[in-house]
């Protein structure tokens, strides 16, 4: 048979565009392209010095020319570097999707079946209390559920292009305290205060609201979460320049120094939530950066391993 | 008549509702006693203190992955002989193959069972896992 070789496949491998959309990242963070960038550079570099070096007999200048040179190639080594590890940190997080969703999702929902199907084969045999105990945990796994599934349906929508904010003037105070009273019965279980504490006179913010009462919530939860049993939560908002900044502080396990620069990242669990049993699918805080990000304010956080964190946005 | 042994079973979950699921559910059977580990360290702890008869081990665990204690456990002269069953809900290839190559002698993903199918299923494996009385 006659080889006939696969235009369509190398012409493919030709489309950067493509090549780079499969990795769903920027075409300046797409190593393909910074290495046909790389090329380009060289052989400018070594056809502009043959030139320079004809004209200019000075060895001072044709020096300059290779370390300015140098200087580019080094730079577009390390943009191609840094643009491989976010690659190679995109297929790890796919990789712990899988695990959190075996774990966050279907455990829940076999805990949900076998409770039911013990209900249903020994109902009577039951006492009261295994009854309710029963009852409770079915329950509890539903929520979780349902708390996993929202929080992946709004990963999904932060990220899609077609993202929209509908701004609106609230009061960042009276949304806080309205979130804080959801959260009183979460907290009261394990012995947790919230204390709100206001600067004077704020005036309201301009942002979306429900959007923003997703990113209290996320910050609060984790609050109660990490923190220690009967400990205070504090939140404060207070004014930040033109901006209002809000945050809120727990006294509880912190965050590891290690983890601290990718505790925003998509499907990121800090190793200590795993150690003190937390549960959660590592959304909520990048979550919360898409939309502070999106809305044009700041997001970060202070911690201290075994003292506590502070996190903080502003609007 | 052969007097009847207890048989000692680790169940490695930290899930507390699936613990008293399976403990409830297998300790009607009076031969066999539940030793609760709720995480990958205490696991090897308890599966070191009690040299029980045999292992039940989740995979995705606090402090100490189902998998490092696979390890851990045929590494250790004392712990190497006893059979593990695996309970996940790991359902890939790779996972079963992983667990499979490190000794496990089962591997059951819990989402596929109903309550009375998975027990009778660890009921049977166990039956066939663990040798009968020596002195029968």
């Amino acid at each position: 048979m006659l080889y006939t070789p696969n235009f369509r496949k190398i012409f493919n491998l030709l489309n950067l565009k493509k090549q780079c959309d499969q990795y769903r990242v920027g075409l300046w963070g797409c190593p393909q392209f910074l290495f046909v960038i790389m090329g380009v550079v060289i052989v400018i570099s070594i056809i502009g010095t043959n030139i320079a070096v004809r004209r200019y007999a000075e060895p001072e200048i044709s020096a300059l020319v290779v370390m300015g040179v140098t200087a580019i190639l080094f730079a577009i080594g390390h943009a191609v570097v840094s643009s491989f590890e976010r690659v190679a940190e995109d297929s790890l997080a796919k990789s712990e999707f899988i695990s959190i969703v075996s774990h966050e999702l279907r455990n829940p929902l076999t805990s949900l079946r076998w409770q039911f199907d013990l209900l249903k084969r020994d109902y009577f045999n039951l006492s009261e209390k295994q009854r309710q105990e029963a009852l409770e945990i079915i329950g509890n796994d539903s929520k979780r559920m349902n708390e996993v599934v929202s929080d992946m349906l709004a990963v999904h929508r932060v990220e899609e292009k077609a993202f929209k904010l509908n701004p609106e003037f609230f009061s960042l105070v009276d949304l806080t305290g309205i979130v804080a009273k959801n959260y009183e019965k979460q907290a009261q279980k394990n012995g947790v205060k919230i204390e709100i504490s206001v600067q004077e006179n704020l005036p309201p913010v301009f942002a979306d609201k429900k959007k923003i009462q997703m990113v209290i919530e996320h910050l609060i939860d984790n609050a109660l979460k990490y923190g220690r049993q009967k400990q205070t939560v504090r939140v404060e908002i207070e004014k930040d320049g033109k901006k209002t900044r809000w945050s809120v502080s727990d006294q509880g396990v912190g965050i590891l120094k290690k983890d601290a620069e990718k505790i925003f990242q998509k499907f990121f669990r800090a190793r200590n939530a795993f150690w003190h049993q937390i549960e959660g699918i590592g959304l909520g805080l990048y979550i919360a950066r898409q939309i502070i990000e999106k809305s044009g304010g700041e997001i970060n956080f202070k911690s201290r391993e075994n003292k506590g964190s502070t996190f903080w946005f502003t609007i | 008549m052969n007097k009847e042994k207890i048989y000692k079973i680790l169940f490695v979950e930290d899930e507390p509702g699936f613990q008293e699921i399976f403990k409830n559910a297998l300790e009607k059977n009076r031969r066999y006693r539940i030793v609760q580990a709720f995480d990958g360290q205490e696991g090897l702890k308890r599966a070191r203190e009690e040299k029980p008869d045999l292992i039940l081990l989740d995979l995705i665990l606090p402090k100490k992955s189902g998998f490092e204690l696979l390890k851990d456990f045929k590494e250790d002269k004392d712990l190497a002989a006893i059979p593990v069953i695996v309970l996940t809900n790991l359902e890939s290839g790779e996972d079963i193959e992983k667990a499979t190559s490190l000794g496990a002698k089962a591997y059951l993903i819990k989402a596929d069972y109903g309550l009375d199918e998975i027990t009778s299923r660890i009921e049977k494996i166990i039956k066939d896992c663990i040798p009968d009385d020596e002195n029968k």
